[in-house]
């Protein structure tokens, strides 16, 4: 049992650090500049005590904010507390701090009360082009981390003079689109100041003594939630698997395999057994592999669960290292952020299938069905449209799945058809339900998207990113699978081609893009 | 050919409202208008985004062009049945969500204006106390059994805000800015996790607060100020509904042994929660604002917004509460008091380096044409509101001007405001994104008269009873009828007043003084 505290104080404690982290997450879509932040809000917040143990947390992207319960922690370990003075923000992208690929960048923010370190905001953005071959820097033939953009080890970007101009440059000297990714960093700047404000307002409130001992059994009450959460699964070890459709350079599945665990009041995910690292951008880091694990246990423990560092404490999450999810720190990783984590997720729910199939849904969409169209406008800038494309739910034991929304661990929206005609050279020839693509069942999967962009201008590069092409959405207790993900590229002579999940290509004017999301798969027998 | 199969098509479906949405129509209109040319000789409503919603992305305009549609035919009827039953009714005027009034004609094109228009009617009649009372910035609270509205009111004007959601839809049009809360007397407190949490489940009104003795057993926000002895068991509410202090006891004492604390500290603890929730919507509304809310004055009104004021503004640092005349029936005066008025605004995308003042007063000069034709008034006062940003952010600041507007003025104002909001500004190019515009007829002559019918010379308490402000023990606090309180008279805390609608606590470091109109004021004391 947690230390005694007063519960009213505690909860009023609670009420102000969870409206902090959000009221982040608010003020980078207000001022940032990339459609990717403003309109997808490619983003998420955290706050953290002065070991880096995750507080609170906005409601924003869960694989984001599974990952940032390590950031902290893990960038303490290279940036040694005493060089840490108010008024700094640190900005870090690699993947081993505590990280997932390279475009999603962090802002970190040491916060002091009466010159003592006591807590941390962090203010994680996707950057819509972090460098690298490609724009938009999805490199899908990446053989090494290295072609995939800017590294950037911890560095100072702001002190409390200001902007430090040098390093801001070296920074934007080496990606597309410095114009736009100036204004992000300053967003996520501003976010982190915002979070200052409000801790020193909560110090001043209820002192730091008392703000740092809530913050600490905040942590407790959460470990003691997730025991409890823990104790009413099914004794007993579950395993399951699921597959990439492929790396992007073989054309062979990948497995991501779990064992689960659940003792008296713990539980162990075990991944060993999963495939080796690709050779292609679909590895990734074990903090996704624990970002899953995480949310697969707020899924089934229910939403009451406070999400913080304490949560964790009873999972035990083992990744191999040489394997998919604990890759050499050369290898590619770009992909495996969104993709990957989901082949996490989907494999921890289909061993439990057999125990827990009441309280699951069938396979969704789960896979960003990412297409980037990066191109260079008529002033020589550059323009990325980042555009994320949902799918059908797959369906539950009580209901049918819902057409076209984003599942699990991402929870990007799209781009409307508006912004997209106004600011770049495409056009959207039509956005529809793909009737008939959720799968038969008891209960029905959701249908898919179809939407078909044709494109206006010269030299506008495609990337894919996208999975469910090969391996469709399964079905639960005998529901059919959702159709598969399919898109296709009509050229201009009308030679039709289809495009692969993970694929760079040139486009040309007149070109069509036809992207068929995937259906969700059926509950039940049909 | 496309356009006469579709007329067809909703010819033979035999609907009475059409919806009609075109991409892009928000930058040009000609299509949907030839199209609701067409459609008006099959349907009696048709609806066209432009109108409706003239801003960019498709869905949200589309969704809120299916929801005026979707209305269009209730409010036609209703206002034909005004119209063959009442003499004169072509005069009445509506009260709609930007927090003025607009003709029935103007409602009868856009009756989704007139969505959530309750809640800002009660924002309404805060504005004309705080007319009344020369205070700048204030905050309402409104609240009520289930929810709480919160609304921040800026130099004498209630906050517009562009969208807001209804029934899972989103509408975005321009309305008051009031944010709600599942915060009311009817909010449950339960343990979680060793926390006391407070909502936003709620009781409701059935089977209600445990001690309404209608069923209901969980403890509410209602039994805590029954327990603290804020309310006073021995008066019927205005519905008749009698409070039983036993039950309410019994339900607090339930969670107080869940808890390990006694019951006075429990309920002490209900109260201090729910307040911090509301405080938190609070914060929302004034940080976001880039207002600092501490000197703010708190406006409360509704069932239990005069009970809970005096506490929230303590734990807020707020010195100063108005519990306004009528506060129980606050929106139906805002009905009564609000200007009439009308606001639009429409897309501009203009950027400062290719700046068109010409292309600005054009557009400027078509909304205004659109508003015009309704009021039929002639002493009209303009408002306008610029919306500005970056190139390549898609969310604006609000940047009040006077028309005609400087390019120099207005990045200046835009660059300050943004700095104020967001801690930092750059000189980059910036562009008008929208334009609003909003058409008042200056205050119309209504004066509210006074409340009181009943003061007495000498003001005598009708009770003094125990009340808990603190849990180290309970003060003899004085019970009045606040019929009987004559502008001027000053009663220092703690008291307790009540009317058939409501109750106003006034804690023991707080003073009140009834003012001119009914109005009362509570200030925290000088500090002892």
């Amino acid at each position: 049992m947690s230390r005694p505290f007063d519960p009213v104080t505690l909860e009023v404690i609670r009420g102000a650090l969870t409206a902090a982290a959000e009221e982040m997450s608010l003020v980078v879509m207000r001022s940032a500049r990339s459609p990717l932040l403003r309109e997808a809000g490619d983003l998420s917040s955290a706050i953290t005590d002065a070991r880096g143990e995750m507080i609170a947390q906005g409601r924003d992207i869960p694989m984001h904010l599974g990952v940032m319960c390590f950031t902290v922690k893990e960038f303490l370990k290279r940036v040694e507390p005493r060089r840490l003075v108010p008024g700094d923000v640190w900005f870090v992208n690699l993947p081993e701090i505590g990280g997932n690929h390279l475009p999603d960048v962090k802002a970190i923010r040491p916060i002091f009360a009466g010159g003592e370190l006591f807590a941390f905001a962090v203010s994680l953005a996707h950057w819509a082009d972090i460098g690298g071959a490609v724009p938009g820097s999805y490199y899908t033939s990446a053989t090494d981390i290295w072609q995939e953009g800017l590294r950037i080890s911890p560095t100072r970007l702001f002190t409390d003079g200001g902007p430090d101009l040098e390093k801001l440059d070296l920074v934007l000297a080496n990606l597309r689109g410095a114009p736009e990714r100036r204004g992000d960093i300053y967003a996520q700047m501003a976010a982190t100041r915002s979070a200052e404000h409000r801790l020193h307002d909560l110090v001043v409130e209820h002192g730091l003594a008392t703000l740092k001992a809530a913050m600490a059994v905040l942590q407790d009450r959460s470990e003691e939630q997730m025991r409890a959460a823990i104790r009413a699964m099914p004794r007993g070890v579950f395993t399951g698997e699921d597959f990439l459709d492929d790396d992007g350079i073989h054309d062979r599945p990948i497995a991501v395999r779990v064992r689960i665990t659940f003792s008296a009041s713990d539980a162990c995910f075990d991944f060993s057994t999963s495939d080796d690292a690709a050779d292609g951008p679909v590895n990734t880091t074990p903090f996704i592999a624990a970002a899953g694990v995480f949310y697969a246990m707020k899924c089934l423990a229910g939403e009451d669960l406070q999400p913080n560092g304490g949560a964790l404490r009873p999972l035990k999450v083992v990744t191999r290292p040489g394997s998919v999810l604990e890759p050499p720190p050369t290898r590619p990783v770009v992909g495996g952020n969104h993709e990957t984590s989901q082949r996490v997720v989907d494999a921890i729910f289909r061993a439990l299938e057999p125990v827990l199939a009441d309280r699951l849904t069938a396979g969704g969409p789960t896979t960003s069905g990412l297409l980037l169209f990066g191109m260079r406008r008529s002033d020589g800038s550059w323009a990325t449209l980042y555009e994320t494309h949902g799918g059908g739910e797959g369906a539950r034991a009580d209901r049918d799945g819902l057409p076209v929304v984003r599942v699990h661990m991402s929870n990007v929206m799209n781009t409307p058809a508006e912004v997209i005609e106004a600011e770049y050279p495409i056009e959207i020839l039509r956005q529809e339900l793909r009737r008939g693509s959720g799968g038969a069942g008891a209960h029905r999967g959701g249908d898919g998207l179809t939407r078909e962009y044709r494109i206006l201008g010269d030299g506008v590069s495609l990337t894919s990113m996208f999975e469910r092409r090969v391996v469709p959405p399964y079905g639960l207790q005998g529901g059919a699978p959702g159709a598969p993900f399919r898109v296709m590229l009509v050229r201009g002579d009308g030679q039709t081609v289809e495009v692969k999940g993970k694929v760079n290509l040139q486009l040309a004017k007149g070109d069509r893009v036809i992207l068929e999301s995937c259906g969700g798969g059926g509950y039940g027998r049909p | 050919v496309d356009l006469e199969r579709a007329v067809e098509a909703i010819r033979r479906l035999n609907v009475s409202s059409v919806a009609v949405a075109l991409l892009h129509a928000y930058a040009n209109p000609e299509h949907e208008l030839i199209i609701g040319k067409r459609l008006s000789s099959v349907v009696p409503y048709v609806s066209l985004s432009h109108q409706v919603n003239p801003e960019e992305r498709e869905y949200e305009r589309t969704s809120a062009t299916a929801l005026n549609a979707a209305v269009m035919p209730v409010i036609g009827e209703y206002l034909d049945k005004l119209d063959r039953e009442v003499p004169k009714s072509a005069n009445f005027h509506f009260f709609h969500s930007a927090g003025g009034m607009a003709s029935a004609a103007a409602m009868r094109d856009r009756p989704l204006a007139l969505a959530l228009s309750g809640p800002a009617a009660g924002a309404a009649a805060a504005q004309r106390v705080t007319r009344d009372l020369a205070l700048d910035n204030a905050l309402t609270l409104d609240m009520g059994g289930t929810t709480t509205d919160v609304c921040l009111i800026r130099n004498g004007k209630p906050e517009i805000q562009r969208e807001a959601i209804l029934a899972d839809q989103p509408i975005r049009q321009p309305m008051v800015a009031v944010k709600s809360i599942g915060a009311g007397g009817g909010s449950l407190a339960y343990v979680e996790a060793g926390m006391l949490r407070v909502g936003p489940r709620s009781a409701g009104a059935s089977p209600g607060p445990a001690c309404y003795g209608l069923g209901g057993t969980a403890p509410t926000v209602t039994d805590a100020n029954l327990l603290l002895g804020y309310l006073d068991a021995t008066r019927p509410l205005a519905d008749g509904v009698r409070l039983d202090a036993r039950l309410a006891e019994a339900a607090i004492g339930r969670l107080a042994g869940e808890l390990g604390l006694g019951p006075i500290e429990t309920a002490l603890g209900i109260l201090r929660i729910a307040n911090a929730n509301m405080l938190q919507a609070i914060r929302n509304i004034t940080v976001d604002r880039g207002i600092d809310g501490r000197r703010c004055t708190l406006v409360a009104f509704g069932g239990a917004g005069p009970l809970h004021a005096a506490a929230l503004a303590r734990e807020f640092g707020i010195r100063q509460v108005v519990v306004p005349a009528y506060s129980s029936a606050y929106s139906a005066l805002g009905c009564a008091v609000a200007d009439l008025s009308y606001t639009q605004q429409c897309t501009v995308r203009m950027s400062s380096s290719v700046w068109s003042a010409d292309r600005l007063a054009r557009l400027r000069d078509n909304l205004l044409t659109g508003m015009m034709p309704h009021g039929g008034a002639t002493d009209v006062a303009i408002e306008d509101t610029a919306l500005i940003r970056y190139v390549g952010q898609s969310y604006s600041v609000e940047v009040p001007y006077r028309f005609p507007a400087a390019v120099d003025t207005l990045g200046h104002d835009f660059r300050t405001l943004h700095q104020q909001l967001y801690a930092f500004a750059t000189d980059e190019d910036w562009q008008v994104e929208a334009i609003r515009v909003t058409a008042s007829v200056a205050e119309r002559p209504f004066a509210l008269r006074p409340t009181s019918h009943d003061h007495r010379s000498t003001l005598a308490p009708r009770s003094t009873q125990p009340c808990w402000f603190g849990a180290d023990g309970a003060v003899a606090t004085p019970r009045y009828c606040r019929d009987e309180i004559a502008p001027g008279t000053r009663i220092a805390g703690p008291a307790i007043l009540e009317d058939e609608w409501s109750t106003v606590t006034v804690p023991p470091e707080m003073a009140l003084e009834a003012a001119v109109g009914g109005h009362l004021v509570l200030t925290r004391e000088a500090t002892r």
